[in-house]
Parts: structure tokens; sequence; C-alpha cells
């Protein structure tokens, strides 16, 4: 009982999103345990990814908040909402993402570091500063890594970029 | 908000938040909302405990976590469960609030005509304590100065509170008069100029210690005064008594955790002591054990403690909600009969477990022919994706009904 209240009023709550973060709910109303997510980082003007839209399946397991949500990026293009007035973005690449799965590294969403006092907003949140802050030294994609460790930063920037406006 | 199922909005609406005072006229009582909630549960706090580190969560939902990993959720530093304290005050003033906050809410609702009205007064009001407040202490400059800062209605009360001891005979009294008469007489050493001096200190003629006996009143008047309106007693031994559990707790140990080298019969030997079920298996009856040892705990720290066959009432809500998330054909229909659940819990587990081939090659089949049709029609694609997620469900749940 204690999930269904806690994601109730996270559901309350997400009315109140920053900017960065569009979309934040349940995909069906029975079901409070698998959410939708759609994030646009523009607002931070020095982001590679700022002119894309990604979508993320959020995933919660019955004992949440005691373990974390199962946060990926949608990369399945026929899954994703087409239902919007923009073209959401199905590959991402990042070091810490993998290109074919979607899924994320990141260290507070694994169960041994989450803490139940963070939300679903704040999970996304710390994906959106992910997107800038990428960690070659744990690589999920190593071509990505690469390009990172060698500091090139036109071929990233126009990877990223390639892969944003041709979805 | 889009939602359009009758269920969810139903329980949406007794659902309460921070923000909902963002609209009153006191806005930072969203503050004091938001410091009374429970990180983890973001629920009011229900039975509160104060972790080594200073955090305070409710005893069920810090048990449930610290059972897991032995940090605070909020710091992450190293918390263990024998480090976690009872807060008895905080319990009885969050119940104050959570009692009162509907009314609260309601008062200090804004009314939409006389908006601005109501602010300006709002306002007025402030100005003119603060100017009050001035005047008052203009005589010392010192204690204006911690006064004029960030001054409110509900900080006129501390004018009082702010004492100090005197560094030479150690008597608590406002700082305003340690600064002027008093220490010259006590560098003096005349014991009887000192007595005199720290009568006059008191305010309207009361001594020091009936000071200290109505400033604790002040704190506690506030939680304890739905009690006070059942009770009949006088209001010193009412706010002390909101603070005392009852008697029957203070006899109670504490479980302590769960030993996992336990042998399973000394195991079942421990839960029978209690009353609670052991059936399944050994994993099952240590997630049992340990959720009752975490209900048990948290159990004694609340104000009103529950009798133990509630508890196992409790275990038994939790242990079906766990439970909900295995397949769905485990649970026997609404009208059936005793015999029926039982005979249908051995027969198919058997049936299960003879048809496993029958059952694999039909999801294959059906897999293959949801690929079919995907190519056919590629229109609707997230009804697909949830009836590739059903399929497995769907078709234990057929082969389970022809057993009936």
């Amino acid at each position: 009982m204690t999930s269904q209240r806690r994601l109730l009023k996270e559901l309350h709550d997400s009315s109140n999103l920053p900017e960065s973060i569009l979309y934040l709910h349940p995909i069906d109303e029975s079901n409070l345990y698998i959410w939708n997510c759609i994030i646009h980082p523009e607002n931070s003007s020095n982001s590679y990814y700022k002119n894309g839209y990604f979508q993320l399946k959020i995933k919660i397991p019955q004992n949440y908040p005691i373990d974390p949500p199962i946060i990926s990026f949608l990369i399945d293009k026929n899954k994703i909402d087409k239902n919007k007035n923009f073209k959401i973005c199905t590959n991402i690449p990042h070091c810490n993402i993998d290109f074919k799965t979607g899924e994320i590294c990141l260290d507070i969403l694994k169960k041994n570091i989450w803490s139940p006092a963070w939300t679903l907003k704040s999970a996304i949140q710390a994906i959106l500063i992910l997107l800038d802050n990428q960690e070659p030294d744990s690589p999920l994609n190593v071509d990505m890594a690469n390009l990172f460790r060698l500091n090139d930063k036109k071929a990233i920037e126009s990877i990223i970029n390639f892969y944003i406006n041709n979805t | 908000m889009a939602l359009s199922n009758g269920i969810v909005i139903d329980n949406l609406e007794d659902i309460s938040d921070p923000s909902d005072w963002s609209t009153s006229k006191f806005p930072n009582l969203s503050q004091l909302d938001s410091s009374l909630r429970c990180q983890i549960c973001k629920d009011f706090l229900k039975a509160p405990v104060l972790t080594s580190c200073g955090h305070t969560f409710c005893s069920i939902c810090i048990r449930r976590f610290i059972s897991d990993s032995n940090k605070c959720p909020i710091c992450l530093e190293e918390t263990y469960e024998s480090g976690l304290r009872k807060v008895l005050l905080l319990d009885s003033i969050t119940k104050w609030f959570s009692n009162n906050r509907s009314e609260l809410l309601k008062s200090v609702k804004i009314d939409q005509v006389n908006d601005s009205q109501d602010e300006d007064d709002a306002n007025c009001e402030l100005i003119s304590n603060n100017i009050q407040i001035l005047d008052n202490d203009s005589k010392s400059a010192d204690s204006s100065k911690i006064f004029t800062i960030n001054e409110s209605p509900n900080n006129t009360e501390k004018k009082d509170d702010v004492l100090a001891e005197c560094p030479i005979c150690g008597v608590f009294m406002p700082i305003t008069d340690i600064q002027g008469t008093h220490i010259e007489n006590c560098l003096k050493s005349n014991p009887e100029d000192m007595k005199k001096s720290t009568q006059k200190v008191t305010r309207n003629g009361s001594t020091i210690s009936q000071f200290f006996s109505e400033r604790t009143n002040k704190t506690l008047q506030k939680s304890s005064s739905h009690i006070t309106q059942q009770n009949s007693l006088t209001q010193n031994e009412s706010s002390a008594q909101s603070q005392l559990q009852p008697k029957l707790v203070k006899t109670k140990q504490r479980l302590a955790n769960l030993d996992t080298s336990l042998s399973t019969i000394k195991l079942r030997e421990k839960m029978n002591l209690f009353n609670i079920p052991t059936q399944g298996t050994r994993i099952q009856m240590e997630q049992r054990m340990k959720e009752f040892i975490n209900l048990y705990n948290a159990n004694l720290d609340s104000m009103n403690p529950v009798n133990d066959r509630i508890l196992l009432d409790r275990l038994q809500k939790w242990e079906t909600l766990i439970n909900n998330i295995k397949p769905k054909h485990t649970t026997p229909p609404i009208n059936a009969d005793e015999q029926t659940i039982k005979r249908q819990k051995i027969e198919s587990k058997e049936w299960n477990n003879k048809n496993k081939d029958h059952f694999s090659d039909l999801i294959k089949q059906a897999r293959s022919n949801m690929k079919k049709q995907k190519n056919k029609v590629k229109t609707d694609s997230d009804n697909i994706e949830r009836d590739d997620d059903k399929e497995h469900e769907q078709f234990s749940d057929n082969d389970t009904e022809l057993l009936l």
C-alpha cells in the first residue's frame, strides 16, 4: 500500500515540473507502476543534446521507494509517443547509455546507492545532469567513450547532432 | 489532470501536499507542512524516530529501509537500527497538525473577493508588530539587534526567551539584566545583593522557576490541545501526559534483528511464539518474520500502540500485496469454497509441471502470430506492446479455467 500512496503523491506533484521535463505520467490510469516521461534539455545552453526530445520508460518495483525505479531510454520506434508536435529521438549516443537497449548507467539508480528520499522527479533530473556530464571511465557506449577520452569535441557534436536531426 | 479513471481520482483527493498552502494567507506554512513529513513515504510522520545522524522518519519506513542497507536516506551516513530513538513530542505535534490541517487550511484560505485587502491588512499588522518590538527593546541596544532580524508576529513570544547564564553565579536570566547591574553585584560577591538583583530581574514579579514552567507550557499546549478538550485535566498535567506511552509498551522488549543462520525448526518455533503463519518456503518465512519484526518494533514507537493481533492482520495484508506481483491464476475465484481452493492449489502446480512443454510451445506460436500481425498492421503500436506483456498470463489463465 505504501508504494501506491507514495506514487499517488508523486503524481499529484507532477504538475509542478522543471522546464526540462515536459511530461511525467503513468502510462495507464489503472497501472501506477509504469510511467512515461519526455525530456528536452534545452535549458542547459552548452549541452550537446539541447535540441533533442527523449522519451524515458520508468518501471517501478512493488516495494518502491525502498527499491529504485528502473529507468531506461525508449529506443523502440514503434513504442514511441507519436501524438506530440515534436519528434522524439530514438538514438542516444552517450558514454553511459547503451545505444542498442537504452539502458542507463547511473550509480544512484543502483540498489545500493539509491535512497528512498529521492523521487521519480529527482531521478530524472539526475539523468538530465548525466547527459551533460559524461563519464567515459564506466562506458556502456565504447565508441563515444573513446571520442570523449580523445576530447574530440567536433566529432562528438556532429555525431550527436546527426542522430538528433535524423529522427 | 488528464486522468479519467474514477478510482485514481478518488484517491488523489485525500492526498495532501505541502503546496496546498501556497494559495493561503500564510504560504510559509508549506515549510512546516513539509518538515512534518517523512522523506520516505512523503506522508505525515507516523511514530517518528530519530537516527543517529539527526534525521527523522516514520518508524516503519526507516526500519524497512535499514533492514536492507544501513544508511540514512537523507545524508547517506551509516545508521543502525539499534540507534533509532522515538520522538514523542514530534509525534504529538504531527498528530495535532494533521488532525487540524483541513480546518486550518480552510481558515487561512484567501477569499477571492477580499484578496488584496486581506493581504494589506496582514502586512499592516506585521509592520505594527515590528514597531512595537522596536519600542520595547529600544532601551537595550543589543537585544533589539537580535529581534529586528526576520521579524514576524510569532517571534514576539521569543522576546522573553533570550536567557543567558551569569558567568559568575550561574543563574539564568535575561541577557539585558546580566549586562546591566547584575554582574557588578556578582563581582562584589555579596550573596545578599545577588539575591536581590536576581529577584529584580524576573519580570512582572514572577520567579525564574515560574518563568520556566510557563515556557514549557507554551510549547506543549499546542501539541496537547486536542487531548485537553477531551480530558478534564488541568493543562499542566495533560501536556505531560500527552507524551506518555501506555505502561504496557514500557514492559515490552524490542525484537532483535532476525538471525539468518537460525535453523528452520528454530525459526518456526520463534514464529509460533507470535502466532505468525509458518507456511511457505524458507525465504518466504524469513521475509515474513523480518516484516513482523519491523512492524512490531515500529509499533513500540507509536503513541497509541495496537494489539499484536492487529499487527498480524497488517502482516497478512502486506503479504497479499507482495504476492500480487505473481501471476494472477494463483488466486482462486471469489466465490470458490475452501475445498476448491485447496484442490486448485495442488492441481495447478501439477498441471504446470506436466504441461510445461505445451505451454512454451503455445507461447512460441503466439509470439510468431504476434510478429505476423505486427508486420501486417503497424497502426496501434501501444496496444500490441501491452498485449505482448500479458500474453503469458492469459495462456496460463485459460488453462486453470479448464481445470475448474
